[in-house]
């Protein structure tokens, strides 16, 4: 019976720790309130910020200077979002701002690009499938095989029956280490889909944080190393295949800085933003003139509006989160909180969280209220029950009433 | 005994894998090596073009130009002899990637000629000279205005290169030759 001495302590521990997930929880779910920004988009026509709010049952749309329009005057302003109503009333103008217009090309500049930090931080199933970027035809084909990196290079593997094209590994894995890749990758960067109009491959780090560009061209191995400047440690890359091919994709560095990889020669462009790629999500709209970031954080938005071109920073926008009184009241009455799951990562591993010390003094409020309790509990409560009170408060007090301290 | 007869079995196995793979490495290298090896320099090519026109070349260059709209057609250059020439997409080539820029490749393909008159040089000329004159008038220096600058340059410089030759040669028409090309490997 000895291994059921300490058995009560074991149960105490689980129930504070049970409470400490589920109480959080349940405060949580029943007040907090989603944040809502108002949808902002960068005008080609007057070169300013204009927002679009729902208030009091109708539409708000306004610039920054004030000036409200009505729908179809909005649509006016922001030609580049609003191209295909403009195209359908005839009202598209035929240049703007020097460049000649038309749907097509409108279509072919106007892409959208989302990173969330739980990207970064989730789990991943590294086999790649290896298009075939030069097949002649309009739609891409699944290769059939999918490929690893290893140590030695890449292996080519069957799915359907699980064995490895030697072959072909070695003629992949051959010109991988020829260009001087040491294995295996730190990432691996790539779209494995069908559902783009062209392919370029994948990038893949290697150990030695060498970054190398490898895709299939004509059945061959295509391998070229991109050479990293000396300031960039770059941690997460996002490959886009946008209709424009200016570039290859969105690069993230250890300092929370943002970079694409230009088409023209693999040069590595800053983007002025900032963001913490820890924490923050980012949005971009672009198209032909400006790209709409929006970079969303725990305290608020900020907009920023660049320059597609030269990307230099033409505007910024900034909105404040309003504080949540609920969630900075519940500092003061759940002290520390256990979590499994988070927005920023995709990974369920127990996360713990505790307020600052001075918000814990209100512990002495629970312990206040245990002693007063012992009239209708009809004991004292033991120096444990006190103690685990004042150090995990509300948790402690139901633990140490249901297990009866 | 059994043990001694699964060990005897084992090691075959394994050796019959090495074996494999160091044969598919030697048959991958013997495939790449059978023509590369055999590749030229452009100026030998053209030097022996009557000879060697309608038939297979092996011909190799640092990849010059990528046409980036249709990716079907190079110009490789010969470092040493400052000639370049066009390698058209044929045979297993479906097209060619614009990283190959700047990189040495080896071509198989066939030697074709065509021959440029000189009204055509003449047209041509003022065609590429009129894209120079609009270009100078754009201040968009996006990368697109960039790419069409050199290719630009590059055919200016073709067609001098040409009028040379013809006054040379004292012929009023200027043999281009290019590859149709079969395959390439990079180098």
């Amino acid at each position: 019976m000895k291994q059921f001495k300490h058995i009560n302590k074991v149960i105490l521990v689980i129930m504070i720790l049970g409470l400490s997930w589920l109480l959080p929880q349940i405060w949580h779910l029943i007040t907090d309130k989603a944040t809502r920004y108002p949808f902002t988009y960068f005008s080609s026509v007057n070169h300013t910020f204009c927002t679009l709010e729902y208030e009091k049952e109708e539409f708000i749309r306004k610039d920054a200077h004030g000036n409200t329009y009505t729908e179809e005057q909005w649509d006016s302003i922001l030609p580049m979002f609003s191209f295909r109503q403009l195209a359908t009333d005839g009202l598209l103008p035929d240049t703007l701002n020097g460049i000649a217009l038309s749907v097509k090309d409108i279509r072919k500049t106007n892409y959208y690009f989302r990173y969330k930090p739980n990207e970064l931080f989730s789990p991943s199933i590294p086999l790649y499938p290896l298009f075939e970027s030069m097949s002649g035809r309009v739609d891409l084909e699944m290769p059939g095989d999918v490929f690893r990196v290893t140590k030695d290079g890449v292996e080519f593997i069957n799915p359907k029956t699980n064995k490895i094209n030697f072959t072909k590994s070695l003629k992949y894995s051959k010109s991988l280490l020829d260009k001087g890749f040491g294995g295996p990758a730190k990432w691996v960067a790539g779209s494995p889909t069908t559902r783009k109009s062209y392919d370029e491959g994948y990038f893949i780090l290697d150990q030695n944080s060498r970054l190398f560009h490898f895709k299939r061209v004509n059945d061959k191995p295509f391998v070229k190393e991109i050479k990293i400047p000396e300031n960039i440690d770059p941690i997460f890359m996002k490959t886009t295949e946008y209709g424009d091919k200016r570039f290859y994709g969105f690069v993230i560095s250890s300092d929370s800085k943002l970079y694409v990889i230009s088409c023209n020669k693999y040069k590595f462009i800053n983007i002025p933003i900032r963001f913490d790629y820890k924490n923050d999500n980012i949005m971009l709209m672009a198209n032909l003139f400006y790209w709409n970031m929006g970079i969303t954080t725990d305290s608020g938005k900020v907009c920023y509006a660049i320059n597609t071109n030269d990307f230099s920073l033409v505007d910024t926008l900034k909105y404040h989160k309003e504080p949540n009184k609920m969630a900075e009241a519940s500092k003061y009455f759940l002290p520390f909180s256990l979590k499994f799951k988070s927005y920023k990562s995709n990974y369920i591993k127990p996360r713990f969280s505790a307020v600052p010390l001075k918000y814990m003094l209100v512990n002495l409020f629970f312990v206040i209220l245990l002693v007063l309790l012992k009239p209708i509990r009809k004991q004292k409560p033991t120096p444990l029950a006190i103690i685990i009170t004042l150090i995990t408060g509300i948790y402690g007090l139901t633990t140490t009433l249901l297990l009866k301290l | 005994m059994k043990k001694t007869l699964f060990f005897l079995v084992a090691i075959a196995l394994i050796t019959q894998a090495c074996s494999n793979n160091k044969e598919a490495n030697n048959q991958l290298e013997t495939n790449e090596q059978s023509w590369v090896a055999d590749s030229k320099i452009i100026a030998d090519v053209i030097e022996s073009s009557e000879k060697n026109l309608e038939k297979e070349v092996f011909i190799k260059g640092m990849v010059e130009h990528v046409c980036k709209h249709s990716g079907k057609r190079v110009f490789i250059l010969d470092t040493i002899n400052d000639i370049s020439i066009r390698v058209e997409s044929g045979g297993n080539i479906s097209g060619f990637n614009n990283e190959l820029a700047g990189m040495t490749i080896a071509v198989k393909g066939v030697l074709k000629e065509k021959q440029i008159t000189k009204e055509y040089i003449d047209n041509w000329e003022s065609k590429v000279k009129a894209k120079i004159e609009e270009e100078e008038h754009d201040h968009d220096h996006d990368h697109e205005t960039e790419g069409h600058s050199h290719s630009c340059s590059v055919e200016i410089n073709s067609i001098n290169k040409m009028r040379k030759w013809m006054k040379e040669n004292k012929k009023d028409y200027y043999s281009v030759y290019f590859i149709l090309g079969q395959d390439y490997e990079v180098l």
